[in-house]
């Protein structure tokens, strides 16, 4: 079973974490902070995953195909910080609701966040998937590790 | 007829200068005077107004479409050199950097800035006090050479009331001369920081450039001697000089504490506080890496940067994603604090609103 699976069937409302996913998992486990769950989708506030020896460039090469595809928007390497282990990608900004999809890795993972574009600032606000394509993300946030 | 030419020159400076003080929102935003800056000139481009006048042509030119071309000749003949006339050009007035400043002074209600250190700055100026014997004649000082013909008369007893002629010698002669003095001088250094990180795009570098321009334009009519500094950053920092400042591009992500400390070297190495009017002018998106370094930042600040500065001024410039966290962290620590201006900046016609914010205190 994938960690995409495992998580797939612990999903609840609050903070999931799952781990492993077993053979296939490669060390890796997931985190979200769930709103909501239904039979099709899931609202969420943040997804990150743990992917345990995954370089920078790895990471960058894979994240923008893996999750922006999964998202539905394009992702587009922001920033790129080798000094600090580090890349941000972002989506374009959605001119009705002026959201945009982040993207964050990190040495030790890599998370999905969505925000909206205020007139005082950012702010971080919910997204839904279906839990089809949400099962796609976490594998891209894992993808090109280990 | 000279006093007809006068007054209309008069009168010109004075159009000129009601159309900058007009249009001034619109020059801020526009970048139009940066290009046109020299060391005491700006020159601001005026719309010509060219009046229509008759002329006559040959009767014998046809009309539209009626030449000798045919249907399908391409338009302008092939391979005609380039010209040796010059073309026509826009008509542009200048204006002193301190008449800029002056108008910019009295459109945002600026208060003159009160110069904190002066202490050891000094500079030698020559200064025509003084009275020679000798020197050119441009310089011949004209009232002490009669009151000295005169004093010379007296004592010889040539002088005569009823009759008073005065003719003076070679002796009589008196010249201006000049005398060197050390003046303590107001000085200001500024240190400009622009995080050149891959969120910040070209037109966020452009409101700092024109943001960067009027603050230098008004610094410059408020102390005689001013140092500038350029220190841009992604990851990392570095001083760089001014046309790199505005022109480079990094890919890196945003360490905002880096720069804070290449700013502290700067200062602790050419800018002791008590000699020193100094302004540090930090520009950003407001996207600093991680919370570790924001509060690394709010550590320097307090303990480095804020202790020796006049000001210290944030500008937030705004991306298409918006404004970052940093402006907010800022603000929950040094809401209070006079030396800490914050502004954000959402595009280019904001720029003039943030400039009377950084500038409006007066310090």
């Amino acid at each position: 079973m994938t960690l995409a699976d495992e998580f797939d069937r612990h999903l609840r409302p609050g903070t999931v974490s799952v781990s492993g996913g077993g053979a296939q998992g490669g060390g890796a486990s997931a985190s979200a902070d769930i709103l909501d769950v239904d039979r099709l989708g899931v609202s969420l506030r943040g997804l990150r995953v743990t992917v345990p020896g995954r370089t920078l460039r790895e990471a960058v090469g894979a994240l923008p195909e893996a999750v922006g595809r999964a998202l539905g928007e394009p992702l587009v390497v922001t920033e790129v910080a080798p000094v600090l282990g580090g890349a941000v990608l972002r989506s374009p900004v959605d001119r009705q609701d002026r959201e945009f999809y982040e993207v964050r890795t990190d040495g030790e993972g890599a998370s999905v966040e969505r925000w909206r574009v205020g007139e005082e600032g950012r702010e971080r606000v919910p997204f839904t998937l279906t839990r089809k394509d949400l099962g796609r993300v976490v594998k891209g946030l894992g993808a090109g590790g280990g | 007829m000279i006093l007809n030419i006068e007054n209309d020159l008069h009168r010109f400076r004075n159009i000129v200068r009601g159309r900058v003080r007009r249009d001034l929102k619109k020059y801020m935003g526009s970048g139009e005077l940066i290009g046109k800056q020299g060391d005491k000139f700006v020159k601001i481009p005026l719309p010509e107004i060219n009046i229509p006048r008759l002329r006559y042509g040959k009767n014998s030119a046809g009309g539209v479409g009626q030449g000798e071309g045919e249907e399908g000749d391409k338009v302008g003949a092939a391979g005609q050199e380039a010209g040796d006339q010059p073309g026509e050009h826009e008509l542009e007035a200048e204006l002193t950097l301190d008449e800029l400043a002056e108008i910019l002074a009295e459109e945002l209600e600026l208060p003159r800035i009160e110069p904190r250190g002066k202490k050891n700055i000094t500079t030698v100026r020559d200064r025509y006090t003084g009275i020679a014997r000798v020197g050119p004649k441009a310089l011949r000082h004209m009232r002490r050479t009669w009151r000295q013909a005169l004093q010379r008369q007296l004592s010889t007893g040539t002088y005569d009331p009823a009759h008073p002629v005065l003719v003076p010698q070679k002796d009589d002669f008196r010249y201006r001369s000049w005398n060197s003095k050390n003046e303590p001088q107001s000085a200001a250094a500024i240190v400009y920081v622009m995080d050149v990180s891959g969120s910040m795009g070209k037109e966020q570098k452009e409101i700092v450039r024109m943001e960067a321009f009027w603050i230098d334009t008004w610094l410059r009519a408020n102390y005689k001697t001013l140092s500038t500094r350029f220190v841009i950053h992604d990851a990392a920092a570095r001083e760089v000089d001014r046309d790199t400042f505005f022109r480079t591009r990094e890919s890196g992500g945003t360490l905002i504490s880096s720069a804070y400390k290449v700013v502290d070297a700067i200062l602790t190495a050419d800018y002791p506080a008590d000699e020193w009017n100094t302004y540090v002018f930090q520009f950003s998106d407001g996207d600093n890496w991680s919370s570790s370094d924001t509060k690394l930042c709010m550590e320097l600040l307090a303990e480095r940067l804020l202790p020796r500065v006049n000001l210290f001024c944030y500008g937030q410039v705004e991306s298409e994603y918006g404004s970052g966290q940093f402006i907010g962290d800022l603000r929950d620590a040094y809401e209070k604090d006079e030396r800490v201006v914050l502004s954000r900046i959402a595009d280019r016609s904001a720029i003039m609103q943030s400039i009377k914010e950084f500038m409006g205190k007066g310090r």
